[in-house]
């Protein structure tokens, strides 16, 4: 009865963790059409959530566990699983908050060993695979996108210099429309995968399912369908951040960074290496800025980014110790209700504080420095109109 | 005689990364470079006043490029399926 009720709450959790991967991720695959101009706002995240969902859709082959090659695999259980969406979900709420975009994934991977260290130790917890499953591709990969995307757009300016300018914004942002559709459907196939890897784990070590057993039709159906209302709610402030807080991106910016993303992500899913979705997407964008005549970008607010990336891991990690402690402390089965009430209450609160300043498709192209809150301020001192004078192409 | 010596597995799996670099790189670049033509090709072709053989070929081009980003793209969705 207790199992039944903890995985209960540990698959209604895992839903709310989807949820809010779809719209921290957003940005990864809309920001460049959204400020482009390439796709309205709505059109884009719309788009977007639907491609999210097919994409979740039609691949049925979950990949390995999201843990796997992370932890110990013998030692988790359902708490330790729980602690781990909790404190993923607290530090994807907290940075949508500051507008930073950082990696779902590693939030989930950082939850899930601070709840392992907890309850069975550091030496559960597998450190070379931290090392080379996460650390090292996580430095590769916006170094790699932001190279690639560099050299792209500063050899597609340099061609298309005496082109027509209607022309070629108008091919460019028909070539986004059609990368932007291609990264929605990588990401839903993948990030959706990984949370129905998490509720199948649940599963398992809850004896619902055998150790063999094949991911349910419910959960691939729910899960495509919260990553895809998570992506159609649109993390606007992400979304702010990456289609203007770095650069000013033009058409061709724009098409050269959506390009090398969908290229990079492939590439990785390709040979197994698992890189994330929102650092590619970053290090393209940077690189897209440094691609212009005049380098421009605005290294404070990728600065502050890069700073964000660097604690997530033990940010996240400590939120699924916490979280992790208190479930026991309370004893599992009203500990879990407990904590889950709390994360509530921290969204619920996180949300009427991003109120004060909203940001929304009304407004998410206005330029940068013009909003108050967070990220905003950081960078706001450079002049808008030489930002877009170095910048335009 | 020669000892067991038990294969290390590196920390860090360079090799991978680096196949990852090269071929986003080719990819990406060629593709940018592909549909960049093709933009150039199609500014080109709308120009009035340009010989009709010219026009003729940067027709031809525009043509071509759009194929192969279809082509690509539809590899890319057919790929994501497989996977």
């Amino acid at each position: 009865m207790h199992n039944t009720f903890l995985l209960a709450v540990v698959v209604v959790v895992a839903i709310g963790f989807d949820f809010t991967n779809g719209f921290h991720d957003t940005a990864n695959a809309v920001a460049p059409s959204i400020a482009t101009g390439a796709l309205k706002p709505r059109v884009a995240v719309l788009l977007s959530s639907v491609l999210n969902v097919v994409g979740a859709l039609i691949s049925l082959k979950v990949a390995a566990t999201v843990a796997s090659g992370i932890v110990s695999q013998g030692d988790i259980i359902l708490p330790v699983v729980f602690a781990g969406l909790v404190g993923a979900i607290a530090w994807n709420v907290t940075t949508w908050y500051f507008a930073i975009p950082s990696s779902s994934s590693h939030a989930l991977i950082g939850g899930v060993v601070g709840a392992m260290m907890a309850h069975a130790g550091a030496g559960s917890v597998l450190w070379s695979g931290i090392v080379g499953k996460v650390l090292a591709p996580s430095i590769a990969a916006p170094i790699f996108a932001l190279v690639i995307a560099a050299l792209a757009t500063s050899m597609s300016r340099r061609l298309t210099r005496k082109s027509d300018d209607t022309t070629k914004s108008w091919g460019m942002k028909a070539g986004q429309i059609g990368s932007s559709s291609l990264l929605s459907i990588a990401h839903g196939t993948n990030d959706a995968q990984k949370t129905m890897g998490v509720i199948t784990l649940a599963l398992i070590a809850n004896g619902t399912l055998g150790a063999n057993g094949s991911t349910p039709m419910w959960v691939v159906l729910t899960c495509g369908v919260a990553i895809g209302l998570g992506t159609y709610f649109g993390g606007w402030r992400i979304i702010r951040t990456m289609g203007q807080g770095f650069t000013r991106l033009s058409p061709t910016q724009g098409f050269a960074s959506q390009i090398t993303s969908s290229a990079v992500i492939l590439t990785s899913s390709h040979f197994g290496m698992p890189l994330s979705t929102t650092y590619v997407a970053t290090g393209s964008i940077l690189g897209s800025g440094i691609g212009t005549k005049k380098r421009s970008v605005r290294w404070s607010v990728a600065g502050r980014v890069g700073l964000a990336w660097l604690i997530t891991l033990p940010s996240a990690a400590l939120c699924g110790a916490i979280s992790f402690y208190g479930a026991k402390l309370f004893g599992f089965s009203l500990g879990v209700v407990i904590i889950a009430l709390l994360l509530a209450l921290y969204c619920a609160i996180i949300y009427l504080r991003s109120r004060r300043d909203k940001i929304n498709a009304a407004n998410v192209n206005d330029r940068w420095g013009e909003h108050t809150e967070a990220l905003e301020k950081v960078g706001a001192a450079e002049p808008p109109d030489t930002v877009h004078e170095l910048v335009g192409v | 005689m020669a000892a067991n010596v038990t294969p290390v597995t590196p920390l860090i799996d360079w090799h991978t990364l680096l196949q990852v670099l090269y071929i986003s790189a080719a990819c990406s670049i060629g593709l940018v470079l592909l549909f960049t033509l093709g933009v150039y090709a199609l500014s080109s072709f709308q120009h009035k006043g340009s010989a009709v053989l010219y026009r003729g070929v940067n027709g031809v081009a525009v043509a071509l490029a759009a194929a192969g980003i279809l082509a690509t793209v539809v590899w890319g969705f057919y790929y994501i399926v497989q996977k």
